[in-house]
């Protein structure tokens, strides 16, 4: 009998221990990057890009296209809207609407219109209520500017330049070296557990940022992002509290120095790890 | 279901005279995972839970302290309880019981102590036990208390960076699948069911009767 009482107290006792690891020590820093790496992540991926896969489409002959769907736009189909607007559906709703405005993406002084229908649904990237609109300016010399017009929120901004080393595929993007340089800002909503604890605000929390030394994309299959080099600065801030400054350094891929609060640690991913509800 | 059925009959042939000593007090100790599920739900929130761990990752956050907690403890669910017993396979009453969960929070960059991140799990419940089997030293039964429950305690607020007492209010309950009870005056027990008082619980109680003569 003593035995089973024993054993009983036992699995009583340690069945209340439990314990939260201290973790990496940037961890908060490490949130702050990934926010801002997967929303320009959407930005390029689901804006910038498609753009330019579809001048490729454009340009193509109809075997060529059936290639480029089946590679970049495997679950959309691509619908010309009028003369100079195309749009990409998902069943009968339109993903996104591209402007061309009569140009190719590669003429010198074209100016091409992204709407993204559903950039509002990214929930990890509610910069904007609705639809979200970036604009595409070639500068020459293959490089890009890079606006978004988020009418929602205003405070988000980019202003970037694009510059591909050299434009052989004339196809996605991320299959050529470029880079990204510039600045901006992207404006987070706070979520409503905060409000119910610190009360209700229209005001976002802001992150501005510089991009010290351009992000460097190194060439891959075409179907994403892959940050090889670069250097970002950045303050997040909103009224009542104090700033916090972080630094983001790109040292290879799958390398990720994050300064936080004085601290400096390698990171192996960046990205992917922030929601918003 | 046919043990059951054994068991009640043999219940019916008992020959203990259970009106000699119809006051039960007895007090128990638990595991409080339950308990700690109703104190973690505030914690939850709070953004660093004790039984699980959801990042604070809301931009709201960003500008909070990051913190984290040490070491902690959930106490064993404590509880006393009162019974008196009002036919042969019945008995009703009331529980008090109690756990808590305790732990220092820290600053994750420097180390420093800010805080502390503390739940007290207090239910009152009234009770009702249902004896299949009652003999002169052994009884299996079950039962069932739902009443109130309200966790209290400071916890470190990263946004305001101080700690904040706070106090939630819950419908607390215990349900006993099965209990054994083994002794006369004094006996020894053990559960096993879910709620405020442990999924499996013992202690010891004693059994008596107002009239001074038992």
């Amino acid at each position: 009998m003593k035995k089973y009482i024993f054993v009983i107290l036992t699995i009583i006792l340690i069945s209340g221990c439990t314990r939260e690891e201290r973790g990496q020590l940037t961890q908060r820093g490490h949130e702050i990057c990934s926010a801002w790496n997967t929303a320009v992540d959407a930005i390029l991926t689901d804006d910038v890009n498609p753009a330019f896969v579809l001048n490729a489409w454009i340009i193509s002959d109809e075997a060529e296209r059936y290639i480029i769907e089946d590679r970049y736009f495997p679950q959309y189909k691509i619908r010309q809207v009028d003369a100079t607007t195309y749009g990409l559906y998902k069943g009968a709703e339109p993903y996104s609407t591209i402007n061309t405005h009569g140009t190719h993406i590669t003429d010198e002084g074209a100016v091409w219109t992204v709407t993204n229908h559903f950039g509002y649904s990214y929930a990890i990237f509610p910069i904007v209520e609705e639809d979200r609109t970036v604009s595409i300016t070639n500068l020459g010399n293959d490089q890009w500017a890079i606006a978004l017009d988020s009418a929602g929120f205003p405070q988000s901004v980019t202003h970037w330049t694009l510059s591909l080393e050299r434009f052989t595929n004339h196809c996605s993007i991320f299959a050529e070296n470029f880079t990204l340089s510039g600045d901006g800002a992207f404006a987070f909503p706070v979520d409503s557990y905060w409000e119910m604890q610190y009360g209700s605000t229209d005001e976002p929390v802001m992150q501005h940022y510089t991009l010290e030394r351009p992000m460097q994309n190194d060439a891959n299959d075409g179907n994403k992002l892959k940050w090889e080099d670069g250097k970002l600065s950045l303050t997040v801030s909103h009224s009542g509290y104090e700033s916090v400054d972080v630094v983001m350094e790109v040292l290879a891929y799958f390398h990720y120095g994050i300064t936080y609060r004085g601290v400096t640690e390698v990171w192996d991913r960046i990205g992917d790890t922030v929601y918003y509800e | 279901m046919l043990n059951m059925m054994f068991l009640c009959g043999q219940a019916q042939t008992e020959t203990a005279d259970w009106q000699q000593q119809r006051h039960d007090l007895q007090v128990g100790i638990g595991t409080p995972f339950v308990a700690g599920l109703y104190v973690g739900n505030y914690l939850h929130y709070a953004g660093y839970g004790p039984l699980w761990w959801i990042p604070s990752n809301q931009a709201g956050y960003w500008l909070g302290r990051d913190v984290y907690r040490g070491t902690s403890f959930i106490s064993p669910a404590l509880s006393v309880s009162y019974r008196y017993q009002v036919a042969r396979w019945c008995k009703v009453g009331v529980t008090l019981s109690y756990a808590g969960t305790y732990a220092a929070v820290f600053d994750r960059v420097t180390n420093e102590k800010v805080g502390r991140v503390d739940d007290h799990l207090i239910s009152i419940m009234p009770t009702v036990q249902f004896l299949w089997l009652h003999r002169k030293y052994v009884e299996l039964y079950s039962g069932v208390s739902i009443g109130y429950s309200f966790s209290t305690g400071p916890y470190y607020d990263e946004m305001l960076q101080k700690n904040i007492v706070y106090t939630e209010h819950y419908c607390g309950f215990q349900v006993t699948g099965i209990g054994v009870k083994a002794g006369k005056k004094w006996y020894g027990f053990a559960e096993l069911g879910i709620g405020v008082q442990g999924c499996l619980s013992a202690g010891f109680g004693y059994r008596f009767n107002n009239n001074s003569n038992n």
